[in-house]
């Protein structure tokens, strides 16, 4: 269990989440569902992929164009998960204690 | 910058992106009850529908499959290539076992209650083959492409 910097911040939490629930995804899916610039999103995917996190390939698309797809390589699954746990403390910590009078009935 | 974003705010947005996730990965239920509906159909039309009715639950079944073709090409912003829709050749030769399962019901060669056995149980064949498909489909995660 270890809070991750790299994955913490809002867009690449959310790109890791969506990446752990399927084996790829290809880049337009992934900017229209963050909402996001392409350039927004480059940057993110180049940070994890920098990391370790994430795995980007480009085969060619049925169009001729090469296509981005992101998944998450086993490392960034494993980071993913501890930085879940992590965050899931965080909350667990903040949470006011039963009867210890922070909180008005 | 990053420290305003707390854990619950982090945990709000790991349940948004998993959501979102989900709706691109599963296929709404109506999905299977329409394809439940065509199996059914293809049986109980041609062995018991006069035929001018029978004709017209051919046409819906071919409506209908271009109507979910088009729910799904908007859902999924799919673009098939032909080797993703394998399993979906499945579903015509149970069609068309519906429709020869109907007309021998029809002409005396098979008793009528078989009928309704073979309409069940093409329905449940149907059912499994799109779910074998929506598994393929969910795994790879094809849409966009």
């Amino acid at each position: 269990m270890e809070f991750n910097e790299t994955i913490h911040a809002p867009v690449r939490l959310q790109i890791c989440v969506m990446l752990a629930s399927v084996k790829e995804l290809e880049f337009s899916l992934l900017r229209d569902e963050l909402t996001v610039a392409d350039s927004v999103l480059s940057k993110h995917l180049k940070v994890l992929s920098e990391a370790g996190y994430v795995a980007l390939r480009k085969p060619v698309g049925l169009g001729g164009r090469p296509r981005t797809w992101a998944s998450l390589t086993a490392g960034g699954r494993r980071a993913l998960s501890g930085h879940l746990e992590a965050l899931q403390e965080l909350v667990m910590r903040a949470r006011p204690k039963p009867g210890s009078g922070t909180m008005e009935a | 910058m990053e420290s305003d974003y707390s854990a619950a705010d982090a945990l709000t947005d790991v349940d948004s992106a998993r959501s979102s996730v989900a709706s691109r990965v599963r296929a709404p239920g109506w999905y299977y009850g329409i394809l439940a509906c065509w199996m059914v159909l293809s049986v109980v039309s041609t062995a018991w529908f006069p035929p001018a009715l029978a004709a017209l639950s051919g046409g819906l079944i071919a409506a209908s499959s271009a109507f979910v073709a088009s729910d799904r090409r908007k859902r999924f912003r799919e673009r098939f290539r032909p080797s993703d829709l394998w399993p979906l050749a499945g579903l015509v030769p149970l069609l068309l076992l519906g429709y020869l399962g109907g007309l021998l019901v029809r002409f005396g060669q098979l008793p009528e209650w078989s009928g309704w056995v073979l309409a069940a149980l093409l329905a449940v064949l149907g059912v499994l083959v799109m779910r074998l498909y929506e598994r393929s489909r969910a795994a790879l995660l094809r849409a966009g492409r």
